[in-house]
């Protein structure tokens, strides 16, 4: 495999704020690459740097042996990109929109006619050729403007939370689309604070947290980092209405980080549960609870008890696989969203 | 710039405006405007025998004459302190004071130093006295006459009432003294004056409105390309392979092309349907509109690039046209205010345009008469594009 993507020392400030600091990772060709960070972790100000529309105040991108610092246009034209906003014009219709975008990236005639049709099948709506965008739902705006992104066929495909806020179906459909791209060949960079998207699509992922790049590797070397110790979640009642652990990690449609304290009721269990003989970790999760023990079937009846003793409510508890979740939180001591 | 609202607006407000400032401030016209003579050498005169002394031939020629009773109310009055008083409290536009020396001056062959007192605040009216008064005065002597025009410092009033009218008085002063049948013995020696057109204040605001509007309907164009997508459509624009300056230009040659079929628009409504002069030369005036296009254009960019939002870029839009439109004279002339503000003017899109329009309108003037106003615009237009442009760059 060759790299297509590199990048290297990337520092970009804001004022006093340290946006991207010092981040270097490398995507390889026909990979897709997970960029994983809550919201504000700087993973948007990183793909503006690779794709040209920020300057990198040190470091450089090589995108296909191009430097984003002398050759932008070479850049530029190797990428695709899906801006995490929608980037079309609400009163042209959807092909009216694929031929302005596809025509940006210099396809002209017969090409740009069959990209427009490529563009409206990719995102289903062939039947909505001649309708106005600004009528569509939110998830077919979000499919057309990644649709707008591919009409060239890019080396490379920067998408930047293309599912956010959206319906299932939808989001069903995009990340199927990402797959099949990718299938075809296209190299794509996946941007996500949703960890379960990135788990399940992607090849290899780079964590971010305050701008900088706190792990990256396969899921199986970031799983590794956390040891081999069991985890154990566990979903308390009272403080978690919507129940399981499922729905912590699920589907979270709001996309919206709450910078919560933990409540002092549940400091309360969570000190009861370190105090379980053979429990080496126990953190908040948001709402749920997750315990680090070397043998999980050791601790259960002991951890069951304590949060029994402390009055609280237990919904469910369960032995998990280490995921992305635990990455972060054994990494920085906090959840992704939470 | 799809939305038929705006469109109305930016062609239907100049048009209403064109027609309430037009006749609001059309009567003026109509009325004299209030001058005095004071004759200061009586008594003083040397001339002996038959003859008049020369003061008073000018005198009474000036308040006799029945052309110059069209355009003023002239009263005598005995002494300068008078004049003085009035000038300054508005009842009279303008003081002719002829001066103690006047009759030897005349006799001995002397430059003949005439004074008008005026009113800054009625510069147009007492500048049409002067000029009449220094037409009256060249026959008296083959020296040169010469006229000092003394300031006096109140202003009240309405001047704008006054200003109006003003070109139409010109021209009918004017007439008024070139005239073959016109005063006996009357030659105007003083050309300055000559080949002035009659201009009335529908024509003035037809110009100064249609100036003004041009540049409401560019920024507004301006905007909607530059600001209202800017994090978005532009973003994903720039990050195209299409280089920048094609991608920048195509969008500024849109609101150009609008911009001047705005221009058409407003062109030929003001002067087919409300008959405002706009002189004789048409290619001229579309030059200066292109070029007050192309400016505003830059100004357009620029505040965009400090404007943080869409929202305050639509906010300080409007503002700063209002300021450019009055400063640059579209409400009211700027030659009513005092001589020191009134370089205020070359900071204004507006007030370019507006020079150069005028000197078409009013002057006959051509391309080549007004290519300074023409680059001025073009100078304003490169240096705040390129700042805005630099700007954006910087936000980066
Ligand atoms: N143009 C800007 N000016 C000032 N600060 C900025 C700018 N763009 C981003 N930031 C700040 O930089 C930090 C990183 O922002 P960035 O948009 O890259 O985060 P993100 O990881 O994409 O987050 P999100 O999930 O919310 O999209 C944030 O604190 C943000 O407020
Ligand atoms: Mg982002």
């Amino acid at each position: 495999m060759s790299v297509i993507v590199e990048i290297r020392d990337l520092v970009k400030c804001f004022g006093e704020l340290t946006a991207v600091d010092h981040v270097t990772f490398e995507i390889e060709r026909g990979e897709i690459f997970g960029l994983l960070g809550p919201n504000g972790a700087g993973k948007t100000t990183t793909i503006s740097m690779i794709s040209c529309l920020l300057a990198p105040d040190e470091g450089d991108v090589i995108v296909a042996g191009h430097s984003v610092r002398t050759h932008s246009i070479e850049v530029r034209r190797a990428l695709g990109i899906v801006p995490q906003e929608i980037a079309l014009y609400p009163t042209l219709t959807a092909a009216e929109n694929l031929k302005f975008w596809g025509r940006m990236y210099g396809l002209s005639g017969r090409e740009l006619d069959e990209a427009v049709d490529y563009g409206l099948e990719m995102a289903g709506l062939a039947d909505k050729a001649r309708v106005r965008v600004e009528t569509f739902s939110g998830g077919m705006k979000r499919r057309i403007n990644i649709a707008a992104g591919v009409l060239h066929r890019p080396q490379v495909l920067l998408m930047d939370e293309p599912t956010v806020g959206i319906d299932p179906q939808s989001r069903n459909h995009i990340l199927e689309t990402v797959r099949e791209l990718n299938r075809d060949g296209m190299t794509v960079v996946y941007t996500s604070h949703y960890m379960e998207e990135v788990e399940t699509l992607c090849d290899r992922i780079a964590i971010v947290d305050h701008g900088r790049v706190i792990a990256d590797g396969t899921l199986d070397e970031l799983r590794a980092l956390v040891g081999d110790e069991d985890h154990i979640r566990i979903s308390l009642g009272d403080a978690s209405p919507e129940g399981s652990a499922e729905a912590a990690e699920g589907d979270a449609d709001t996309g919206v980080a709450e910078e919560t304290e933990t409540p002092p009721e549940m400091l309360a269990i969570l000190e009861g549960i370190r105090q379980v003989p053979g429990v080496t970790r126990a953190d908040a999760v948001g709402s749920a609870l997750e315990v680090l023990a070397g043998d999980a079937a050791a601790v259960l009846g002991g951890v069951v008890e304590s949060i029994a003793a402390a009055g609280a409510h237990l919904r469910a508890i369960e032995v998990v696989e280490p995921d992305l979740e635990s990455v972060f939180l054994h990494l920085t001591g906090r959840g992704l969203r939470d | 710039m799809r939305d038929p609202a705006a469109m109305g607006v930016l062609l239907g407000m100049p048009v209403v405006l064109i027609l309430i400032l037009g006749s609001a401030l059309g009567g003026a016209m109509d009325s004299g405007i209030k001058v005095a003579v004071v004759d200061l050498s009586r008594g003083h005169s040397t001339a002996t025998g038959s003859a008049k002394p020369p003061s008073d031939e000018l005198v009474s020629a000036i308040l006799e004459s029945e052309r110059l009773a069209d355009l003023f109310e002239i009263e005598q009055l005995p002494t300068e302190r008078l004049a003085r008083e009035q000038v300054r409290d508005g009842s009279i536009a303008a003081a002719l004071l002829v001066p103690a020396g006047f009759d030897e001056d005349v006799a001995s062959g002397r430059p003949v130093n005439l004074v008008v007192l005026r009113d800054p605040g009625s510069e147009l009216s007492a500048g049409i006295w002067e000029s009449v008064v220094t037409a009256f005065a060249a026959q008296f002597s083959a020296a040169s006459v010469s006229v000092q025009t003394v300031m006096e410092t109140v202003q009240r009033g309405n001047p704008s009432a006054l200003m109006a009218g003003g070109g139409a008085l010109v021209a009918k002063a004017v007439e008024a003294v070139t005239s073959d049948d016109g005063l006996d013995g009357v030659k105007v020696v003083d050309a300055q004056v000559k080949g002035l057109t009659a201009v009335s204040a529908i024509d003035y605001y037809g110009l100064s409105m249609v100036a003004m509007f041009l540049m409401f309907g560019a920024m507004f164009g301006a905007f909607s390309t530059i600001k209202e997508n800017r994090e978005q459509t532009l973003n994903r624009m720039l990050s195209t392979p299409s280089p920048r300056a094609q991608i920048v230009g195509g969008k500024m040659l849109s609101v150009f092309v609008l911009g001047m079929m705005q221009f058409s628009v407003l062109y030929v409504a003001t002067r087919f349907v409300f008959g405002v002069q706009w002189g004789g030369d048409v290619l001229a005036t579309v030059v200066v509109a292109a070029a007050e296009m192309l400016a505003v254009t830059g100004l357009a960019t620029l505040i965009a690039s400090v404007a943080h939002t869409e929202r305050a870029a639509g906010g300080i839009g409007p503002l700063v046209v209002q300021i450019q439109a009055l400063i640059g004279g579209a409400f009211f002339s700027i030659s009513v205010l005092p001589d020191w503000v009134q370089p205020v003017r070359y900071l204004s899109v507006v007030g370019w345009t507006m020079e150069a329009w005028g000197a078409i309108q009013t002057r006959g003037a051509g391309l080549t008469d007004v290519w300074g106003s023409v680059a001025a615009l073009l100078a304003i237009a490169g240096v705040l594009f390129a700042v805005g442009v630099w700007r954006t760059e910087a936000l980066r």
